[in-house]
């Protein structure tokens, strides 16, 4: 499980699009979408969304909470928050997807791209600290971190993986020195 | 037939419900074209092919290839001059052409059913067609003759003495008919030139089908510069093109005017502005811009001996100083930069004016430049294959707008390994034919024969000829009075596997530049008349460009008196 991995899940989720041709339904194993009327809005997946927008033949919507302030908002609570804050749904998924493809859709892509930069420059830090935290107990061998995004599980998770390793091998060696 | 208006869905609803085959020039225009023409196709799913084609027989061949195939058949910028008839076509293919050379072919545009040829409704009045009924011969009267003959076999004598006459008196009409004929299409066929370029009549179709964006328009734009730059067309019918038929892209795509988007630093911007006619003067040092620029060549005449003084003398009544006009034009402040520009400008006073690209914090990039150095990079080496070239200028158009930092500096690299040396190469012909006088008048016209075997590359590029050849004229015809009125036939030798052939091309005089903006020249018609007045001359016109031939060394002086005789002639 990587990044791209997550993105590729994170393609299944709704997002609203006014298309600007008209269509009739589509129908597909997962089910059915459609019909499109030029103007009106849908909801389709993302994934289908963007392949649309290559076309040029719809208009993106972006949710809700890409917008400067709500970004503003979520960055001045991922800083008061110690633990980390609760995210929208598959937030950086689908703000790396939407600001490559749609960025004329997005208003002031600029400033949004550095406030997301600057939420998971924040996010990575915490992270960091727990997992130092976490490796450096000595008895107990837990932690609760809640909060967490499915991107950055599977960046943690290599990490994480890499220190079991290394521990496995320092135990092996303590134990198989001969005295 | 023709094609004038409702191209949306006379040919784009058409060609949409069927696989593509694009026989593609390998000129800019046409390049630009192209990717238009994918990019729309793209969106709407549709498979294309792109064949790059260097001449008519690489379209014979092609032709051959497709013969079992239905598809369309779009051909840009070539096919449009010749008559399509006598090339064997694929009987299931219909065949779009969209073409800039001028004048059409008459069969083309109207005895050839799967032909289709576009032509924007404006132009067709400029054109002087002259009527189908004029020059087509209607095959039915004659058969209406015979029957009627067979019927009445047994009529009186009078009647025989009549049917007689009727006869005698059609043949008469057929006669008078058959010469005026002849004289419309002399007159029709007299001058080649170039209409606008195709590339805006794909910008405007992808205007209909609302799929336009910047990098499009940039496409547009730099085909459009390129005609202008390669002196296929006049600046008045640049700038008129640039202000009728691009003004509502430019104001949809400047950076001044996007709505509801703030500021946006990564998108694409083009923005329109004057700009110095100097040939790349922004990523070279200005005396070297200057030094091969038309304008202030021949102002200064750097060719002579006093040519060096002059220039200083130049420079500083502009109030330029020496050093500036040394060091690279970027490492030059800003200030300065706007003083020199406003200086020469104002020195200059031409209304040049085309579109610069803005992405991100990139250096701006014009338009022209970038249409100069694919233009180099697609025409030579010639030994290069057709399709190699044309996806070479392909990949550099797209790195001009991607803005990743290798392909800037990619197109720097041409500009200045590619580019620079080929302007300075041709402004060396030129001074030396002119201080050699290598041009000698020929009885009508002024003959160049150039001794020195130039650049292999180069020498068969269409850019390189073009600018040589005029800068040539106009030099030599500011060196005296009175040389206005000759054309000038140029005649370059081939090295290495084309040992033994010229290339030969020719420049109209300078007194009729003036006449009209559409630059029309009759060398193409001249050349065509040679060929078939003396045929024993192993000449090689296989270009889509009349006036570009090719010669062998040995029939030079026959070609000579060959070409002396029709232009005394036609005077």
């Amino acid at each position: 499980m990587n990044a791209e991995k997550c993105e590729f899940l994170a393609a299944n989720q709704q997002i609203e699009i006014i298309p600007r041709i008209s269509e009739k339904v589509v129908h597909l194993i997962s089910g059915d979408v459609g019909p499109f009327e030029a103007g009106i809005p849908t909801k389709i997946p993302v994934w289908m969304a963007l392949m649309l927008k290559r076309k040029h033949h719809c208009h993106i919507v972006p949710p809700g909470w890409l917008a400067i302030e709500e970004l503003k908002k979520i960055l001045i609570s991922e800083s008061d928050n110690l633990g980390l804050s609760h995210l929208p749904d598959m937030f950086f998924e689908l703000s790396h997807m939407l600001v490559k493809e749609a960025s004329d859709n997005i208003f002031e892509v600029d400033q949004v791209k550095s406030l997301i930069q600057d939420i998971y420059d924040k996010r990575e830090a915490k992270l960091r600290t727990s997992a130092i935290t976490f490796l450096s107990q000595n008895e107990t061998c837990h932690a609760q971190l809640d909060g967490v995004q499915p991107i950055e599980v599977a960046s943690s998770r290599a990490t994480l993986e890499a220190c079991k390793q290394m521990a496995i091998l320092i135990r092996n060696k303590h134990q198989s020195t001969p005295i | 037939m023709i094609l004038k208006e409702n191209f949306r869905q006379g040919f784009y609803d058409v060609i949409k419900r069927q696989s593509v085959v694009i026989i593609v020039a390998v000129d800019t225009d046409a390049l630009c074209t192209t990717m238009i023409l994918s990019h729309l196709l793209k969106c709407d799913d549709v498979p294309y092919t792109i064949i790059a084609v260097d001449g008519w027989e690489s379209i014979e061949q092609s032709l051959l290839d497709l013969q079992d195939q239905k598809t369309s058949i779009i051909m840009i910028n070539c096919g449009a001059t010749r008559s399509l008839s006598r090339i064997q076509l694929p009987p299931a293919a219909t065949i779009y052409i969209i073409d800039s050379h001028r004048p059409f072919h008459i069969e083309n545009m109207f005895e050839n059913d799967q032909v289709n040829v576009l032509i924007d409704e404006q132009e067709l009045e400029e054109l002087r067609l002259p009527q189908p009924n004029e020059v087509i011969k209607d095959e039915s009267d004659d058969d209406t003759d015979d029957d009627e003959e067979d019927e009445e076999q047994e009529s009186s004598y009078e009647g025989r003495m009549e049917k007689i006459q009727r006869k005698a008196i059609k043949r008469e009409e057929a006669r008078l008919w058959e010469r005026r004929r002849q004289n419309l299409l002399w007159t029709y066929y007299e001058s080649t030139w170039n209409g606008a370029p195709s590339c805006v009549r794909l910008l405007e179709l992808a205007a209909e089908l609302n799929r336009t964006s910047a990098e499009m328009m940039w496409f547009a734009a730099v085909g459009l510069n390129s005609a202008f730059i390669d002196r296929l067309i006049s600046i008045e019918m640049y700038t008129s093109i640039c202000i009728d038929r691009m003004r509502p892209f430019i104001h949809k795509f400047s950076p001044r005017n996007i709505v509801n988007q703030g500021k946006q630093d990564d998108q694409l911007h083009i923005s329109f502005g004057k700009e110095l006619p100097l040939a790349l003067y922004s990523h070279w040092d200005l005396y070297s811009a200057m030094m091969i620029d038309e304008y202030f060549s021949i102002k200064t005449k750097n060719w002579t001996q006093r040519g060096d003084v002059n220039i200083r003398h130049l420079l500083a009544s502009l109030g330029i100083t020496l050093a500036e006009t040394r060091q690279k034009f970027e490492a030059l402040s800003t200030e300065q930069r706007n003083v020199v520009t406003d200086i020469l400008e104002k020195e200059i006073d031409s209304s040049f004016a085309t579109f610069f690209a803005h992405l991100g914090y990139c250096a701006k990039l014009s338009a022209a430049d970038l249409a100069r150095g694919i233009s180099v990079r697609m025409e030579m080496p010639k030994t290069k294959k057709s399709m190699d070239r044309f996806m070479c200028g392909t990949q550099l158009l797209r790195s001009s707008i991607s803005g990743a930092k290798s392909h800037r500096f990619n197109i720097q690299q041409t500009f200045e390994t590619v580019c620079q040396r080929t302007l300075l190469v041709s402004w060396k012909t030129m001074a030396a034919a002119i201080n050699q006088s290598e041009i000698i008048p020929n009885g009508p016209y002024y003959l160049f024969s150039c001794t020195r075997p130039i650049d292999e590359e180069m020498i068969e590029s269409r850019h390189f000829l073009y600018n040589t050849t005029n800068f040539m004229l106009r030099s030599f015809a500011s060196m005296k009075k009175g040389r206005t009125a000759k054309p000038l036939i140029a005649m370059f030798p081939l090295t290495a596997e084309k040992q033994g052939w010229l290339v030969v091309t020719g420049v109209m005089p300078l007194a009729t530049v003036y006449e009209d903006s559409l630059l029309k020249t009759c060398i193409g018609r001249a050349f065509e008349r040679v060929k078939k007045m003396a045929p024993k001359l192993r000449i090689t016109n296989d270009t889509f460009d009349s006036d570009v031939i090719q010669l062998k060394s040995e029939d030079r002086t026959k070609f000579i008196d060959c070409l002396q005789a029709i232009f005394e002639g036609s005077n």
